[in-house]
């Protein structure tokens, strides 16, 4: 006699997958978050199309002009369109973000699987090699590896790399352990499949949830500190903008001009923002705890 | 009894006892299984019924080789598998399969139930193309009493019975002689389990497969299980047909167990004398000299807590229990 | 007859839920005797956990909604102030869980744990409180009691620690006591241990016991009476002896015939049950076991809920059909 599914199953398939959009979908900040990560990206792509100015014409006879209805966000010390400026400098915020934390997801993720699945020995010696690069603080170890490599957005790129890849290394880790220990790998190993199978088939997917939530959270602190380099001047070099770089400018020119930096700083703030926003909502959306308590009491229901 | 199609040889499992602080020493054993040897014919089902923490689930992931044993052998069908290569291990897993007790966990949740059962064939390169698979994922799943039109469901989509029964067809996409059943019923509920012991008596038919039923639930064994042996910390202490296990069980432990197992019949319940257990089951770290049993044991005398009485054939019943010793008891080791 | 310890009437428990509003107890009554073992036998899903959660006020309420009434002595125990339950609660009533390391504090020890509720309801403090934890923990068969009483539950075996539960029920003389699925998580050796002590301490204190299982075997070795609850209502009830040599009601059957039984002789195949239990979200309209009943007739058993009536002497089914009764 065989059981039947009955009217409770949903007409399509649920997968875990669609389960999260679903839950994602349902958080206003995610989506608000959502709305202004798709802008900010358009606005990277598309950035010196849409600038009404570009990015270095100086006009000195109108510099340090407040905002108005030719220069939006004002001019500033050179007599350039700060709103040009900021749209521009979109780009390579993003740029860096995503370059350093794919960095860090390629080397962080796959020692993190190895160091997890085998345990022992290699282990050992992955972590701590680890452990050395999360116990600098993490602005001061990207200053030291730019202080050797020399400044520059792509030297940024890998100081923050850098500086995010044991982060992922161990979250990755930590789930992993967990996940190793799961039936369902035991079950994989009894019907003949190898350590790489295992790894790839069952163990990664079923870490991906952390990892996606990392992912996005580490973003919006790699656009952080490719800010922070930049307003030290280790980042992107002028002349081109750089939000970080337009801080430390119009720092110069708080009292005169606040607009130099306030519209920069304002830039990173949503940026950041939106950001976590994501992350915190994909978090709800993927947390197995959470989710775990849900389902035990639909189930005790 | 013809050519045995799994033995066990004196196997052993002890999991290392590490000191904790800065220097990790071995201080010790947890001897989880301790010397356990069984014969499983061809075709047939031996029960392993024990308590919990008694090696029973360790036995039979020991003998799959999904943990490494510290010792013994296991031969199965005339390969000794510790000589293997990892090659031809993985080969002979074509051969064996296994059932686990908890269908919420041993299904990876993020595959498609489709996708689960046709692991096996993947593997093991058994389907040249993806219509034979998908054809041989659609037969399965219709073996276990499923619909193919499921295969793109996932596993939380389904009650506990409908995925044991996907457990069920993963183990068998392979063709498996031999299958370990790891208390396959014992996370459904009552009105659901009868459906899975049907299904597995019914596929031992059709296709001659052979079972080491692995549960604590000593009805189910009875009901499922051609012999029964019953284990205690680490060991087997008895091993009888299931007639002669229910109808004239030796060993005191057995004995206590069946008295304990509650009967779903109050007139039975009213009328018979229990033997109530003092006391709880020592650790498997530091066992007791002599007969594990001893300190819990009704009908204790004076060779049980120095000697350690061996597994001695009599008839087909076989008891570990110096009641029933003729010989002279060994030192015990 | 006295009056019952405990009077409960159409109680019903909904909870809201993301997918509709579940209605997980549907209207179900009994009443409890001092010194009698009730047993509510069900699968997982049937509410029988639910059922006595609400009655000792355990469910918090949103997301439950609980209805009915429930005499306790004669007062009204549904609606009671969080204070007050307080009183009645470990007091009068007590209940042990499934899982006892779960429902123990693991940074206090077991006298600590003990001798709490002791100030709280008999302002029993120090040496008197510890005194009588020790008196209980011999009471309830854990050996050298006086040792015990400062080890952690992490120290203690699952048996110990149910032990160690049904004490801290004990510790104020309660005239019921409720066993949820107290021994699911035990060994049956441990198991019998414990059901032996109930049995043992009910007769010494007279109190009345109310056992939530899902285990048959158990129910057979303990109960005076017994009901069968399904989809949040009461299928049959009946005596221990009527239910199992006599059941009156289909679901009864199909379990009864669903257990292996022990034996020389096996049956060919089990009994089994297709289907699986309702949807508390989408209850059926009449019977609730009516899509999985073979006796079903497809049109009342659909459209009616069936009352529960008398087959017999103290044996009652809720079915429009009772199983060897003869009538339309």
């Amino acid at each position: 006699m065989s059981d039947h599914l009955d009217d409770r199953l949903a007409a399509k398939p649920v997968s875990r997958t669609r389960e999260t959009l679903q839950t994602l979908m349902a958080n206003k900040l995610a989506v608000a978050g959502l709305i202004a990560l798709t802008i900010l990206v358009f606005v990277g792509i598309f950035g010196e199309t849409i600038a009404p100015y570009g990015i270095n014409e100086i006009d000195i006879p109108n510099r340090l002009t407040g905002p108005s209805g030719t220069h939006w966000f004002g001019t500033d010390d050179l007599g350039r369109d700060v709103f040009s400026r900021v749209i521009v400098a979109a780009r390579v915020s993003l740029q860096v973000g995503f370059i350093a934390v794919g960095f860090a997801l390629v080397v962080g993720v796959p020692i993190g699987l190895v160091a997890g699945y085998y345990r022992g020995g290699i282990d050992s010696f992955l972590m701590r090699m680890m452990d050395v690069l999360f116990s600098f603080p993490a602005i001061l170890l990207a200053i030291a590896i730019l202080a050797v490599l020399g400044p520059g957005v792509g030297n940024a790129m890998i100081a923050i790399g850098l500086v995010y890849t044991p982060i992922f290394a161990r979250i990755t880790r930590g789930s992993v352990l967990v996940v190793s220990e799961e039936v369902y790998v035991r079950a994989a190993r009894s019907i003949g499949a190898g350590n790489r199978r295992i790894i790839a088939r069952h163990i990664l997917p079923n870490v991906m949830a952390p990892i996606i939530v990392q992912t996005t959270l580490s973003l919006a602190f790699a656009i952080l500190s490719e800010a922070a380099l930049s307003f030290l001047g280790l980042g992107v070099q002028p002349p081109n903008p750089a939000w970080g770089r337009m801080l430390a400018e119009g720092r110069n020119f708080f009292q005169q001009a606040p607009w130099m930096g306030i519209f920069p700083g304002l830039a990173i703030l949503v940026t950041v923002m939106a950001f976590n926003f994501v992350g915190d909502g994909l978090r709800d959306a993927l947390d197995p705890k959470q989710k775990s308590v849900i389902e035990s009491r639909g189930q005790s229901v | 009894m013809a050519e045995p199609l799994v033995s066990v040889r004196d196997l052993q499992v002890y999991f290392p006892v590490h000191s904790t602080g800065a220097i990790r020493r071995h201080v010790n054993d947890v001897k989880a299984v301790d010397g356990v040897s069984f014969e499983v014919a061809r075709g047939e089902t031996l029960g392993l019924v024990g308590e919990s923490g008694c090696g029973k689930t360790t036995t039979g992931l020991a003998l799959l080789r999904l943990i490494e044993p510290t010792g013994g052998e296991v031969v199965f069908d005339g390969d000794v598998m510790e000589n293997l290569t990892s090659a031809q291990l993985r080969n002979l897993r074509k051969r064996m399969a296994m059932i686990f007790q908890d269908p919420y966990a041993s299904l990876d949740p993020r595959m498609s139930i489709g996708k689960i059962v046709a692991e096996p064939l993947e593997v093991h390169g058994l389907a040249d193309s993806r219509t034979e698979k998908n054809h041989r994922v659609g037969e399965l799943l219709e073996m276990v009493g499923l619909s193919p039109d499921y295969r793109n469901r996932y596993p939380h989509e389904f009650s506990g019975g409908q995925r044991q029964r996907v457990g069920i067809a993963r183990a068998l996409a392979t063709e498996p002689d031999f299958i370990v059943c790891d208390e396959p019923i014992a996370a459904l509920d009552v009105s659901i389990q009868a459906g899975v012991m049907n299904l597995l008596e019914d596929l031992q038919r059709e296709l001659g497969l052979t079972y080491l039923f692995i549960a604590h639930d000593l009805s189910a064994v009875q009901h499922f299980s051609d012999r029964i042996a019953v284990m205690y910390l680490g060991r087997i202490v008895e091993v009888a047909d299931r007639v002669s296990l229910y109808e004239q069980p030796k060993h005191p432990y057995t004995q206590a167990l069946l008295s304990a197992v509650p009967v779903p019949d109050p007139a039975v319940e009213r009328s018979r004398q229990r033997m109530v257990l003092e006391g709880d089951v020592p650790s498997p770290i530091d066992p007791p000299l002599g007969c594990n049993f001893n300190p819990r044991c009704p009908q204790v005398f004076e060779p049980c807590t120095e000697f350690d009485p061996s597994l001695t054939a009599a008839a087909g019943h076989d008891v570990a229990c110096h009641l029933y010793d003729p010989s002279e008891p060994v030192l015990d080791g | 007859m006295t009056a019952p310890v405990l009077q409960v009437r159409d109680l019903q428990v909904r909870f809201g839920t993301k997918r509709g509003v579940a209605n997980v107890v549907n209207g179900i009554s009994y009443d409890l005797h001092a010194g009698e073992t009730l047993a509510i036998v069900g699968e997982s899903g049937s509410g029988k956990s639910v059922s006595v959660l609400a009655l000792m006020g355990l469910l918090p309420q949103p997301p439950a909604a609980v209805a009915g009434s429930v005499l306790y002595h004669g007062d009204e125990l549904l609606g009671l102030s969080p204070k007050e339950w307080r009183g009645i609660r470990g007091r009068g009533t007590a209940m042990i869980f499934q899982d006892p390391m779960t429902s123990l504090n693991p940074v206090r020890t077991v006298g600590y744990q003990l001798t709490e509720p002791m100030a709280l309801h008999l302002g029993l403090k120090g040496d008197d409180a510890r005194q009588r934890a020790i008196e209980l923990l011999d009471l309830v068969g854990i050996p050298s009691p006086e040792a015990r009483i400062d080890d952690y539950p992490h120290q203690l075996s699952g048996g110990m620690r149910q032990r160690v539960m049904i004490a801290m029920g004990l510790a104020c003389d309660p005239d019921v006591l409720i066993a949820d699925e107290a021994t699911t998580a035990l060994d049956v050796t441990t198991q019998a241990q414990i059901t032996e002590l109930v049995d043992e301490l009910q007769e010494r204190v007279g109190m009345a016991v109310i056992w939530i299982t899902h285990d048959l075997g158990v129910v057979a070795s303990i109960a005076d009476r017994v009901h069968v609850m399904y989809g949040g209502r009461f299928m049959e009830q009946a005596g221990v002896d009527a239910l199992y040599a006599t059941p009156r009601h289909p679901y009864t059957e199909g379990l009864l015939g669903s257990l292996p039984m022990p034996g020389a002789d096996r049956p060919e195949r089990l009994v089994t049950i297709p289907g699986l239990p309702p949807d508390p979200v989408a209850m059926p309209a009449g019977c609730p076991f009516a899509p999985r009943c073979g006796y079903s007739d497809g049109d009342r058993c659909v459209g009616t809920v069936p009352a529960m009536e008398s087959v017999g002497a103290g044996h009652d089914s809720a079915c429009h059909y009772p199983l060897g009764v003869v009538n339309g």
